[in-house]
Order: C-alpha cells, then sequence, then structure tokens
C-alpha cells in the first residue's frame, strides 16, 4: 500500500526515509547484546540476528526461559520482535519470518528463496512448506533447481547454511542519530540518558564495566563537541553510567549549538567481578546502591581524582605519610598514627622567629605584629633519604599567647610553618 | 530553678513549624563530651547545620573532626576548596579514614555543589565543609537538604562571618586559651541554639598524649562590664 493510503487507515501515522547504515549499526548493537546468551551470534541483515544456544540453555534456566530473557531485552531496548526455536538455524529463521506457525503452515516466503522461484511454485499451486515436502524429492532439482533441494536441506537439518558470524568490536559504542537536530538541553540529556541504556547493555554482554566514556556530539555546524569521563570503578549499570555523564555535561556550556547526533563509546573497560560476601556481614555501607550512585555523580560532575578516600602510609615524612585512593580499592593495612599531629597541613612557608637560649622559638613576628611562642611539643626528627638531599628536619609544635597551635619544622637552620591545629 | 527552654513554652505544632523544637524527627548526635552534651541538650542536631566559628589553629578544625570521629555506623564526607586537611591528624582524633569520603576540589563553585549534593545523600551521617563567604542562601538550602537527609552537617567558618545572618540551627565559637603545657585548653561557646537558651560556655583541657578530653566543665556567660570586687577591711 502507499504511504497516502496507510495514512488514511492511520491518522497521524509518523513515516521516516529508512536509513539503512543506521538499521545495520542497530542490527549490531542487538547482536553484541546477544553475547550475554551465547558466545555464538549469527546475524543477516537487515532483520535477523541467530543465536546458538547449545549447551547454554542450562545456564539460563531452560529453553523457555532464555527465550523469554532474549525478548524481554529486546522490548528493554525498544525493538519488537518475533523470536523462534529450532533444531538449527535455517528452521528457527523460517518459524520467525513465518510466526510460529507449524512447519507445514509456514509460507514459501519463510525459506528465503529467489522471488522468482517462489512465483513459479505459486503458479504451480504450492503455497506452504507442507505442500512444497509433498513433491516427489528426485524431481526438485531437474523442475527448481539446486538451491531450493539445499534450502529444504538446511531446513532438515541435514546440511548447515552459513551465515555471518558476529565479531566482538574492539570499542563498545552506540550511537544515537536524531530525527531532527536540536540543541535543547532535555533533549540532549534525553538522549545520553538512551545512549548510556544502549550502552550498559552491551557492557553487560561482555561481562565488564567501563572505566573510561567517551562521548562526541555531531554538531550542524562546526566541530564536535567532545567530553570523556574517567571513572573509579568499572560500571555497567545504566543508572551509574547515566549519573557520570550527566554530570559531566552539566558543566559543558553548548551555546547555541545544535546537534545531529551522538556517539557514546566504552574505549577502557574491565572485568566486573561480582563481590562475595559473609553470610552473617553486615551491607557495607560504601556498596549501598544510593552511595554508589552519589559517587558516580560525584565523579561525573569533578573527575575521578576529585572524590577519593584518605589512606595513611608508614612513611613518617608529613607529607608522606598519607596518599588519596578511590573508594573501590582495598583497605591497606592498618597504620598507627601518634597523637598530637595537626590538623591541617600547608606548602611549608618561612616564617620569622627570635629563639630563646635553647634555640625554641619564643616570638613569631608577622607582618606588624609580633606574638609570643612556647614550645609545646618537639623537637620530633624526621629525616629524609640521601636520595632527596638527606636533609633532617625537626618538627614542634607552638602555642602562641593567645592559645593558636602550630606545626613548624626547621632545616637547614630555616623555620617553615607548616600546619597548625 | 532551671528556666524552660523556649520550646517547651510554646505549643508544639507552633514550635515545629518555628524550628524551635529539638524533639524533632531526628535524634542529636552525641559529641562525646558529656558537658557539652549536657550544655547542648544531647549533642549537636542532625538534619541541621552547625556552624563552628573558629580562628586559625584555635581548635575549630579540632572539634569538627572530633564530631565527625562520633559517627560509627555512616559514610562521612569532607569538603575543603583549600585543600588543608591532614588525614593523619584525622586519624589521630579518632575519625575513621576507610569511611571518610573527601572532595577535593578546588573550584568553590564545583565544591558547593558537591556540598549540596551530598548534604542531600541520607546514606552520609555527617559532612564537615570548609568554606569561604558562604551566602544566608547558600547556608540556607544546606540547612534544608540536612532537614531532608537527617544529617549532622558541620561548616567551619571564619569568625569574621560571625554577623552575618544564618539558617544554622546551632552556632559554635572555639577558641583556645593559653599556659597548659601538657595538654591544650578551648573553650566552646554557644551563640545560638535553635528552641534554646543560649546554653554557657563549655572548657575542655585536652591530654597531650592521649588527644582524649581529659577534663570538661561549664563556665559562667560572660558579663557585658567588669565587675570589682571589693572587700571592707
Amino acid at each position: 500500500m502507499t504511504l497516502t493510503e496507510a495514512r488514511a487507515l492511520v491518522p497521524g501515522l509518523a513515516a521516516s526515509m529508512l536509513d539503512e547504515q543506521a538499521q545495520a549499526r542497530a542490527l549490531e548493537t542487538l547482536a553484541l547484546v546477544c553475547q550475554q546468551f551465547t558466545p555464538r551470534v549469527m546475524v543477516d541483515a537487515p532483520q535477523a540476528i541467530l543465536l546458538d544456544i547449545t549447551g547454554c540453555e542450562r545456564v539460563h534456566g531452560g529453553e523457555v526461559a532464555l527465550v523469554e530473557n532474549v525478548q524481554a531485552t529486546f522490548r528493554r531496548l525498544g525493538y519488537s520482535s518475533v523470536t523462534a526455536l529450532a533444531d538449527n538455524a535455517t528452521a528457527a529463521y523460517a518459524r520467525a519470518l513465518g510466526d510460529n506457525r507449524k512447519p507445514e503452515s509456514l509460507p514459501l516466503e519463510a525459506l528465503r528463496l529467489e522471488s522468482a522461484l517462489v512465483a513459479t511454485l505459486r503458479a504451480l499451486g504450492v503455497c506452504r512448506l507442507g505442500e512444497l515436502l509433498a513433491l516427489p524429492a528426485e524431481s526438485l532439482p531437474a523442475r527448481f533447481g539446486d538451491a531450493l533441494v539445499s534450502r529444504l536441506r538446511q531446513f532438515r537439518g541435514e546440511l548447515e547454511e552459513d551465515f555471518e558470524v558476529y565479531r566482538l568490536p574492539e570499542v563498545p559504542s552506540e550511537r544515537l542519530d536524531f530525527t531532527d537536530p536540536t540543541g535543547r538541553r532535555d533533549a540532549l540529556l534525553f538522549a545520553l540518558r538512551r545512549a548510556a541504556t544502549g550502552l550498559s547493555e552491551q557492557l553487560n554482554a561482555l561481562g565488564c564495566g567501563a572505566l573510561r566514556l567517551e562521548v562526541s556530539m555531531r554538531a550542524s555546524e562546526g566541530a564536535p563537541l567532545k567530553f570523556s569521563v574517567d571513572l573509579s570503578r568499572p560500571a555497567q549499570d545504566s543508572r551509574s553510567l547515566a549519573a557520570v555523564l550527566l554530570g559531566r555535561f552539566e558543566t559543558l556550556d553548548t551555546g547555541e549549538t545544535w546537534f545531529e547526533g551522538l556517539e557514546l563509546s566504552a574505549p577502557s573497560r574491565a572485568q566486573v567481578v561480582g563481590r562475595q560476601r559473609d553470610l552473617f556481614a553486615q551491607a557495607e555501607p560504601a556498596h549501598e546502591a544510593g552511595f554508589i550512585e552519589l559517587v558516580d555523580e560525584l565523579v561525573g560532575r569533578l573527575g575521578v581524582n576529585a572524590v577519593s578516600r584518605a589512606e595513611l602510609t608508614p612513611d613518617p615524612r608529613p607529607e608522606r605519610s598519607y596518599r588519596y585512593v578511590t573508594f573501590d580499592t582495598t583497605q591497606a593495612a592498618q597504620v598507627q598514627v601518634a597523637p598530637g599531629r595537626a590538623l591541617t597541613f600547608f606548602e611549608p612557608h618561612p616564617v620569622e622567629l627570635d629563639l630563646d637560649e635553647q634555640g625554641l622559638p619564643s616570638r613569631w613576628h608577622e607582618g606588624r605584629r609580633s606574638r609570643s611562642l612556647t614550645c609545646v611539643r618537639g623537637p620530633e626528627r624526621v629525616d629524609f633519604a640521601w636520595w632527596e638531599g638527606g636533609k633532617e628536619r625537626d618538627y614542634f609544635e607552638v602555642e602562641d599567647e593567645e592559645g593558636a597551635r602550630y606545626w613548624l619544622f626547621t632545616q637547614d637552620g630555616r623555620w617553615l610553618m607548616t600546619g597548625a591545629s | 530553678m532551671a528556666r524552660p527552654a523556649i520550646a517547651q513554652l510554646l505549643p508544639p505544632e507552633l514550635a515545629r513549624t518555628l524550628g524551635a523544637s529539638r524533639s524533632g524527627v531526628y535524634k542529636a548526635l552525641p559529641t562525646g563530651i558529656e558537658t557539652l552534651d549536657l550544655a547542648l541538650q544531647g549533642g549537636v542536631p542532625r538534619g541541621a547545620v552547625t556552624e563552628i566559628f573558629g580562628e586559625f589553629g584555635q581548635g575549630a578544625w579540632w572539634l569538627g573532626l572530633h564530631l565527625l570521629a562520633q559517627v560509627k555506623d555512616k559514610i562521612c564526607a569532607l569538603i575543603e576548596p583549600a585543600g588543608t586537611f591532614f588525614p593523619p591528624g584525622a586519624a589521630a582524633l579518632g575519625v575513621d579514614l576507610g569511611r571518610l569520603l573527601v572532595i577535593r576540589e578546588s573550584n568553590r563553585k564545583q565544591a558547593l555543589w558537591a556540598l549540596e549534593r551530598i548534604s542531600h545523600e541520607k546514606v552520609v551521617g555527617a559532612t564537615l565543609a570548609v568554606m569561604e563567604r558562604m551566602s544566608e542562601l547558600e547556608v540556607r538550602r544546606l540547612q534544608l537538604a540536612a532537614e531532608a537527609s537527617g544529617q549532622v552537617l558541620l561548616l567551619l567558618r571564619n569568625p569574621r562571618e560571625i554577623s552575618r545572618a544564618s539558617w544554622g540551627a546551632l552556632r559554635l565559637h572555639v577558641h583556645a586559651r593559653p599556659g597548659q603545657r601538657n595538654g591544650r585548653c578551648l573553650v566552646v561557646e554557644t551563640l545560638r541554639a535553635r528552641g534554646a537558651l543560649a546554653p554557657r560556655p563549655v572548657l575542655l583541657e585536652i591530654e597531650h598524649a592521649t588527644d582524649a578530653v581529659r577534663l570538661s566543665a561549664l563556665l559562667p556567660h560572660a558579663t557585658g562590664g567588669t565587675v570589682t570586687a571589693r572587700f571592707a577591711g
């Protein structure tokens, strides 16, 4: 029927030109997603994906459960599909094309024969597979050619049909082409969420999580807008991916630019390993879903280095006595810390001091102001390695006349302030 | 006779509407210092902003980290754009670094966004933030976020900002007293406590060797003028 006739039947029917490239990409994405069900996925563009589930059904709870899972996955991704199960690929393909009818009721088109051959068979009154199979087998090659015979043998499982085996891409990616260019931020945020969902399915299928996300948004005019996000831990959950992407996107100014589409990829990935928990252990707060989402959003907006926890090291030098790590790293060995450490620590700066007879600070001159000092702790000697100059430092805690406490050290006769309590 | 708290003089609905009731949805977080808990009617409020004012080196960081260390069962967060936080010092005060989320962001706008975002999270028990020049509106937003999440939200602020109006439920001023060689003396004054008359200042003596509070005592309220004692004889 023509488009006009279709619109007469369904007012408001949406129609667009077929984009074969987009269709092929979508099929590849679905094939990648299907890797979660079986490692052997075959593609017959533009419409079919074949899964060899031999031996895989046990993992997924049986054939029926696996088929339901496949259908649910496709629905979740926004696709409607016909799924059929058979002993070989050709039969399954035919059943799917024939809406899962009984083999003898399948139309000839389900065998994917040349249209001329199908027309010839119909002219002879053969319209169903059952009628074709009822014909004398020895007469088929001479009358209809080897192609028909081969296809029937493939349907019966006597011969294997060659399909293109899907190969995993080097970098999982999700591409979206907008129907119309847009510059609206809410539309772009929706597109990012949609892309995150698609990429999440791919990462789930591959059993890995993204450590880095790269986005390229194709502008209608000018260079594409590109940004990336590094994650503190492998993420495959669509909400986590969306949280980091949206967090980073909100810091970007798109100005008056209109975009035609975007591509989201995960160039860096790592295996996602499930944590085994002790049966009686309390749930770790750090792994609560809400906290993980919070960290993802913070990482997305601020960068992976800004979101961390501190870890002590055994190094006695104050500037090396700690380091920052991501929240997902394992706990380091506990390091004992002596009381009386400063509570704030900053880049050492020289101070002008008067010293008493014992060489301890007694007065601090800061601009026009002068304060008397009392040494309350120290000296605490810290040696530096010979390859770092080998100079030792003596640290002191001093208190001024108002009770404020500061952390000083002396090195090579110079006095520097480096912290406060 | 003890003077009743203002909240108890008001009808319960009015007290809650005005935010004067301390017996709200959340229990206070005990400070771990008996006298201070007594002065603050149980501790620092959960679901509210507590402002801690103090000059550099005068004990505000000590009090903030000490309060953070009292949260045992939840993640805590620390945000300080200036980047002077010293983890070994915090660990010595009992802060569990494994449960402390540290935001290292020097850009004030980004740090403020992170602070607001974290303040909304129920999984975070307490947040300590050191932000300069916070406006009344910014503190109000944090107060609303804390009310929703039930967090203890601690803001370390410069005493120069004391005169600014604020929505914080509790305002404390910490300053040190000189003269203790084997320990340290801090005085914690309550500038404002929502729903209560301003409690008396609390003196804390902190042991040098262990950083533990070895003595705490209530001080009399500071008087406006000079009192002269005269003796006959």
